[in-house]
């Protein structure tokens, strides 16, 4: 085949197979995935390329300075208008002045009086907010909500668990009154139903009989793995357990479960510890 | 020559893959017509030393088909993939996954369970392997596992290599081997190795 027809054919179809998948584009897939973005999120954000026109720099600025600032409304006034002195006054003038920092030492006096002044107008203020009714709720209160009206006539809970003392009377009232003991028995049931198993603990024990090495016997490794082994043969026990920070301490990888059910395995699991602490 | 594995003896010439910018930049030549440029772009150093007034037409052709024709986006991918898991996971790396199929492994550590301290655990067949589970494996399924191909594997070699030394003049000419050398460079400095 000619070369160029045959390059070009090449060339197209390897623009074709990866058009845009660039070496930049795989290394900045590997930094994402190492800081655990999402990719989608990397796609959406666009990296702003050279700005050369001052302008375009400007208005990008006001951009931003618009997206920081709050959209301004304007039926709303932002600033006071200026009102010539007195008016504001005469708006105000049933409430009076308050005592500010700012205050001279002339006016101390007087503003101080109008403090008290102001504290009984609050709490007449607050006398006129209350509802007349009294129904709706004011500042500060919480929602009481009407009480719903509860059914009187008795009904069996079958769901509810029953609480510890009133299982003895539930079957004292079985043993005595046998008026009611279709209930009685849903209650016993229900109850059977709902118990939470206890700890591993108790399953444990009834599986195996287990020994723990005391800590404060303060044995080395080898004397606690002496010290087990002698526990096992006399007691007769089928397990052993090593306290688990020393086990630990050997940092070794998991023992498969079907190695350690027996008395052998203890003697084996320690060789392997010797192993490793030779390791 | 430079010899990270991506350089490939050809027609009696070595040849290096093309970048796909450089491709690119084939492809708009090849549009405008301008086939002078392309023959002057592509038969140079670094990506080609030989001499090129001796070449066929079908050395030509056996030449662009390496140099264009080689999926190096795809290689480099594999590269970046198959070094993070050897310095994260080396002992996973390391092992085939017939030694996983055959003995109980260690998922946590990647150490081989050993009974008697030794003797390594066999697998049997009711246990599931890890990459057949729904967690799977770092190494991907043992059907196409991740690891380090034979050109990979001398790009990784040629890195530990060199690195210390750094690069020759001509060697940093090439835009392929800085592609590869930036992956490897980011994830060795990144894991400390």
């Amino acid at each position: 085949m000619e070369f160029r027809k045959y390059l070009s054919e090449l060339v197209t179809r390897r623009t074709n197979s990866n058009p845009k998948e660039t070496l930049e584009d795989e290394v900045l897939e590997m930094i994402d995935i190492e800081r655990g973005a999402d990719l989608d999120e990397r796609s959406e954000v666009t990296i702003p390329t050279e700005v050369t026109d001052v302008d375009e720099l400007a208005t990008e600025s006001s951009s931003l300075e618009g997206i920081k600032k709050p959209a301004t409304d304007p039926a709303i006034p932002t600033t006071l208008p200026e009102d010539p002195k007195g008016s504001i006054e005469k708006e105000n003038a049933d409430f009076p002045p308050l005592y500010t920092h700012g205050d001279t030492p002339g006016e101390f006096e007087g503003s101080r009086q109008e403090v008290t002044y102001q504290e009984d107008a609050e709490l007449n203020e607050a006398a006129e907010l209350e509802p007349p009714d009294g129904n709706t709720p004011t500042f500060g209160e919480r929602e009481v909500e009407p009480e719903p009206e509860y059914d009187t006539t008795p009904t069996p809970v079958k769901s509810e668990r029953p609480v510890e003392p009133n299982i003895t009377e539930t079957y004292e009232s079985v043993d005595t009154s046998e008026a009611e003991p279709s209930t009685q028995k849903v209650s016993s049931e229900s109850q059977a139903e709902i118990r939470i198993p206890q700890p591993d603990e108790e399953i444990e024990q009834a599986e195996f009989s287990t020994i723990e090495v005391p800590d404060e016997l303060d044995l080395t490794f080898n004397e606690m793995i002496k010290y087990a082994e002698q526990q096992l043969r006399d007691e007769k026990k089928d397990r052993v357990v090593l306290h688990e920070q020393r086990y630990d301490h050997f940092k070794l990888p998991p023992v498969p479960e079907h190695l350690y059910s027996t008395y052998d395995n203890i003697y084996r699991i320690s060789q392997r510890m010797m192993e490793y602490e030779r390791l | 020559m430079i010899d990270d594995g991506y350089t490939f003896r050809e027609a009696g010439c070595l040849v290096r893959p093309l970048t796909a910018s450089l491709i690119s930049k084939v492809s708009a030549f090849i549009e405008q017509g301008k086939w002078f440029k392309i023959d002057k772009l592509l038969w140079r150093a670094p990506w080609f030393i030989g001499d090129a007034d001796k070449l066929t037409e079908d050395d030509k052709n056996t030449l662009v088909s390496v140099m264009v024709g080689f999926d190096l986006e795809k290689s480099q991918a594999d590269l970046k993939k198959a070094v993070l898991l050897k310095i994260t996971r080396p002992l996973l790396a390391n092992r085939s996954c017939d030694t996983c199929k055959q003995f109980l492994f260690d998922t946590d550590t990647d150490k081989p369970y050993l009974r008697d301290g030794y003797k390594m655990v066999k697998r049997e067949s009711h246990i599931v392997l890890p990459c057949d589970t729904r967690e799977g494996c770092p190494k991907g399924h043992h059907s196409d596992p991740i690891h380090l191909s034979e050109i990979n594997e001398k790009a990784w070699n040629h890195y530990l290599d060199w690195r210390a030394v750094g690069l020759t003049d001509f060697q940093r000419s090439c835009p392929v081997l800085r592609g590869n050398w930036r992956i490897m460079d980011k994830l060795a400095k990144k894991h400390g190795i």
